[in-house]
């Protein structure tokens, strides 16, 4: 079973500032991928979430792609 | 009980404000608006914690800012972020003081923690436990040729050359 990412680096905050790491968990399309598929725990999907939205709003990430 | 008495009860808390400087301002006079920005934060009793220059960026979408009557476009900008603590109730009063900066595109105030939030990643540790994949790295063992004619017939062939 695959572990979640942030557990596993021993990451406690996620910032949306940290750009290449919420780029691992959007599809090409950015959007964000099921917690299903990368394992991340409930916990953390709703903290990555946040950072997602952050940094869509600050044009450090898109709201859509391709 | 009185408004300052209130005011100091109210618990202070760390916030962090990121901000993008429009594109637009010549980089010589970026550290003037970083000052800008934040002696904003020092009017209203902020205390810096931690803080990054801004670095031009290039935006993932065009970003607008309306000044006047004007409708200004900006697809690159220096975005830069300030560590603080500050009184609950002020923050309401940066965040408008902020607004009317010009040369603020857009900015987030958002509650943090005193510690860095951003990740290191260390890379992979090697773990003698775990063993690779088969055939990554493998080396293959020295396995014994079996000739197809044994050791007395070649050495009876080999005499035979020789006599020849």
């Amino acid at each position: 079973m695959k572990q979640c990412y942030f557990s596993q680096n021993n990451i406690k905050h996620i910032d949306y500032k940290d750009v290449e790491i919420l780029k691992k968990f959007l599809n090409p399309h950015a959007r964000m991928l099921a917690r299903k598929k990368t394992g991340v725990t409930a916990k953390n999907q709703r903290k990555l979430a946040l950072a997602v939205k952050r940094a869509r709003f600050m044009g450090l990430l898109p709201f859509v792609s391709r | 009980m009185s408004e300052t008495e209130s005011l100091e009860q109210t618990e202070s808390r760390i916030y962090e404000l990121g901000f993008h400087v429009v594109s637009s301002i010549p980089e010589d006079k970026l550290p003037a608006e970083v000052t800008a920005v934040k002696d904003i934060l020092a009017e209203h009793g902020a205390v810096t914690i931690a803080e990054d220059f801004p670095k031009l960026k290039h935006l993932t979408y065009t970003m607008t800012k309306v000044v006047g009557p004007k409708h200004l476009k900006f697809d690159t900008a220096y975005f830069g972020w300030v560590k603080f603590e500050i009184n609950q109730e002020r923050i309401d009063k940066v965040k408008t003081a902020l607004e009317r900066r010009e040369s603020v595109l857009r900015f987030i105030i958002v509650k943090t923690v005193r510690e860095s939030t951003l990740a290191i990643i260390k890379p992979p540790a090697y773990r003698p436990d775990i063993k690779p994949a088969r055939g990554v790295g493998e080396i293959p063992k020295n396995k014994e040729i079996k000739s197809p004619i044994s050791e007395a017939e070649l050495d009876k062939t080999i005499e035979e050359l020789m006599v020849e």
